[in-house]
């Protein structure tokens, strides 16, 4: 009975760090960054047209790409 | 308080135990260089680290961020603390960790090992983080607005000078770095070009068959570049095919050149972002197979603590121990690169204050422990063919014959038989005077790699090794050579308006073949160079990052002197001290020192003195010419990193002196206060 209960322990713990892992690789890839936008444009900014996923990427990577991002 | 007598003890024994080793004159297994950094690490990210964000910075949860007040959903985002880390360990994790510490690797392991290990405790990863904090309270300014707004017009001037400068020798030298790992190797060759139609794939992949689906997309770029090391291998068995692959330095030079070109005017989507996402990936997985292989295989070094050649009389490059390990390794123990990250793109997405540790310190540090890990790998091999591998031929007698007796007689024992039986079962012609780094790097990662992964596979495991060097030399390439392009626009601009418009053709194209050409010719005399051109490309390297480094730490102790915060100056003031005495030291040597193997100025005119005494064959003559003009722009701009870091550090004095006097000078841009609206920031 204990070594279930451990084992479902356990198992919530790793699905626990599988989920933020997945967030952190998720986040620092870029993959949230349209829903990121569209999150935001709704808060702040609500009467404004958001821009099309296409569109916010290919703005988003030229944007990204004009100062210092990669180094020695 | 039992944490702290617990760690101390770790560290202590970790050190006791390789002391021990080194005193018996036993050879000492890699374990305990990195349970000795772990423990380091722990150390100074538990104490000092947090020493710093507690008094001295006096980070202050309750404030909000630039993120907070100014998110606009796109470069101000309030970012979770590890997905920062992710993206700051990314931007600053390049190709140098790994070429440093395999160059220094000629002293021994020692040296190097405890520079690495100090030097970013006590000096990298306080600057990164110093920087992160400085900048996140300054809405994210640059180094060069910071530059302009503590130290004046001069300051701004030196910092954008010197980040011109730093990303035209950088570039310069890791083309080279590319250009001997491929020359006269079609494996390399085919597996580098490879990459290339491979990253334009993934970029239309992205853009536009799964518009942003990043993951997916990298899956597939990544299993096609493991797919590349394989196809070429089949390259390399064919008779005709290999002849296409199989180039000599210049003309490889003249592709780098065109490449960087190209990759400078097209579109980031098609080649740069792709490329950018395949080597992040890549090397976040690299890294973590080779601290997993290190740990299963435990590798004793072969190479000595120390060698002969703290003399100064090393075959891959010359200069004693002090100064050169400390200009040899930059990034890994301090990199002034880095505060150019820490103050772009990391500090706008700061949730809270809180998290400047974990992200500035705590990426520099894992940066440092990439480079312990080249240590390791380089010290790993055969110490004779460690050398036979990175040292000139002209260095050790002109033919590989030559070079294996001079070796045995240096008492690093190898034969040409062995190199020949390794440079076969790596899959290339020959390993003689592979200068650089990357092949020796390579030789060593393959043979951790499959000593635990299958020892069949070690032809594959080189060239993958190659293969993860060249794409994340060309990444930086691209970008550094787009930054240039940015920044020398931004300067012509000034002079006739149009040149300034950075989506007008004719601009875009100027001022790519300046940069191109700036970084160009400095590759291009190095491929001819008959001693290989690193031996001059890479001290120069070491030097303008320093002095960038230099750049930032008197920023940041100017910013201390300014706040009331003189008491704690010495937190960046005693790095800023030991990186001016260093650098200073090797620029003076570089410039004067009368043996012509170190001297950029005895260079010259031993060169100049052969080409008049008339004895040197015509085309070597035509060569010589061309050194001597490049030793003496070297010199040059030796010189000038050195005015400039010193221009710096004299502004920052005469403000120290000003308020010492009690003449009051504020601290001109940080932004007021504002209480966070984010619950429970304050006691986080």
């Amino acid at each position: 009975m204990r070594e279930r209960a451990f084992r479902h322990g356990v198992r919530l713990a790793l699905a626990g760090l599988g989920a933020r892992i997945r967030d952190i690789v998720n986040g620092a890839s870029g993959l949230t960054a349209y829903e990121q936008y569209l999150g935001h444009l709704r808060a702040r900014h609500p009467g404004v047209p958001p821009m099309s996923c296409e569109e916010f990427f290919r703005d988003d990577m030229t944007a990204r790409w004009n100062g210092v991002r990669r180094c020695c | 308080m039992n944490k702290l007598i617990g760690i101390a003890l770790a560290v202590i024994g970790a050190f006791a135990v390789a002391g021990i080793a080194l005193n018996r004159g036993e050879p000492i297994n890699a374990l305990w260089i990195l349970t000795a950094a772990v423990c380091l690490y722990t150390i100074g990210y538990r104490f000092y680290a947090a020493w710093i964000t507690a008094r001295v910075l006096a980070t202050d949860a309750t404030r909000a961020t630039p993120a907070e007040r100014l998110d606009n959903g796109r470069d101000f985002v309030p970012t979770p603390r590890w997905v920062v880390f992710g993206h700051h360990f990314a931007a600053i994790a390049g190709p140098g960790p790994l070429i440093g510490p395999t160059l220094a690797a000629q002293f021994g392991y020692l040296p190097g090992t405890l520079w690495i290990l100090i030097g970013s405790v006590l000096g990298g990863c306080v600057q990164d983080m110093v920087i992160l904090f400085l900048s996140t309270r300054r809405n994210g300014r640059s180094l060069g607005q910071l530059a302009r707004d503590e130290l004046g017009a001069i300051g701004g001037i030196a910092a954008l000078f010197g980040t011109l400068a730093i990303m035209i020798i950088l570039i310069a030298v890791l083309g080279l770095v590319v250009v001997n790992a491929m020359k006269h190797s079609p494996w390399a060759s085919a597996t580098v070009f490879a990459t290339i139609p491979i990253a334009m794939l993934i970029g239309f992949y992205m853009r536009g068959i799964r518009p942003g689906r990043v993951l997916e997309a990298s899956a597939i770029g990544i299993a096609l570049l493991l797919f590349a090391v394989i196809g070429g291998g089949w390259v390399d068995q064919h008779p005709v095919l290999r002849t296409w692959f199989d180039h000599d330095g210049p003309a490889l030079a003249w592709f780098v050149m065109g490449y960087g070109f190209v990759a400078a005017i097209l579109p980031v989507w098609m080649l740069l972002a792709p490329r950018d996402y395949l080597s992040t990936f890549l090397k976040l997985g690299t890294v973590v197979l080779l601290a997993i292989a290190i740990l299963v295989m435990q590798p004793e070094l072969k190479m000595p603590a120390l060698t002969r050649f703290i003399d100064g009389t090393g075959p891959i490059f010359s200069g004693k121990l002090f100064p050169f390990v400390f200009i040899t390794i930059a990034c890994g123990a301090i990199s002034g690169f880095h505060s150019l990250i820490s103050s772009g793109t990391t500090p706008k997405l700061m949730r809270t204050e809180a998290d400047v540790r974990l992200v500035g310190y705590g990426s520099m540090m894992l940066e440092s422990f990439v480079a312990i890990m080249a240590m390791i790998a380089a010290t790993l091999l055969d110490p004779g063919v460690y050398f036979a591998i990175n040292s000139p031929l002209a260095a050790l007698g002109g033919t590989p014959e030559a070079a294996v007796a001079t070796l045995t007689s240096w008492g690093f024992p190898v034969t040409t038989g062995q190199m020949q039986a390794l440079a076969s079962g790596v899959g290339e012609s020959t390993l003689f005077a592979r200068t650089g780094g990357a092949p020796s790097l390579a030789v060593g990662m393959a043979s951790i790699f499959s000593s635990v992964f299958g020892a069949q596979l070690l032809a594959i495991w080189y060239h993958f090794a190659i293969m993860f060097e060249a794409v994340f030399i060309l990444t930086t390439l691209d970008a550094g050579t787009r930054v240039g392009r940015f920044m020398v626009q931004d300067a012509l601009g000034l002079l006739w308006e149009p040149l300034g418009r950075t989506s007008w053709y004719p601009s875009v194209y100027l001022s790519s073949a300046l940069v191109v050409a700036g970084w160009g010719y400095f590759l291009y005399v190095g491929v001819i160079d008959p001693f290989g051109g690193i031996n001059i490309l890479w001290p120069l390297f070491g030097i303008a990052n320093q002095m960038l480094a230099g750049i930032a730490l008197t920023i940041a102790t100017a910013i201390f002197l300014k706040t009331g915060r003189a008491r704690y100056a010495w937190v960046t003031g005693l790095p800023l001290a030991w990186l001016a005495v260093v650098t200073s030291t090797a620029a003076w040597q570089k410039l004067f020192s009368l043996d012509p193997r170190i001297g950029f100025l005895s260079g010259a005119s031993e060169l100049a003195d052969k080409i008049a005494s008339g004895s040197l064959a015509m085309d070597q003559a035509a060569i010589a010419a061309k050194l001597m003009v490049n030793l003496r722009i070297d010199a040059a701009l030796t010189a000038l990193f050195m005015l400039v870091l010193w221009i710096v550090i004299l502004d920052m004095l005469r403000i120290g002196w000003r308020i010492y006097r009690g003449i009051p000078t504020a601290s001109a841009s940080e932004a007021p206060y504002q209480r966070t609206q984010y619950a429970g920031a304050a006691n986080a």
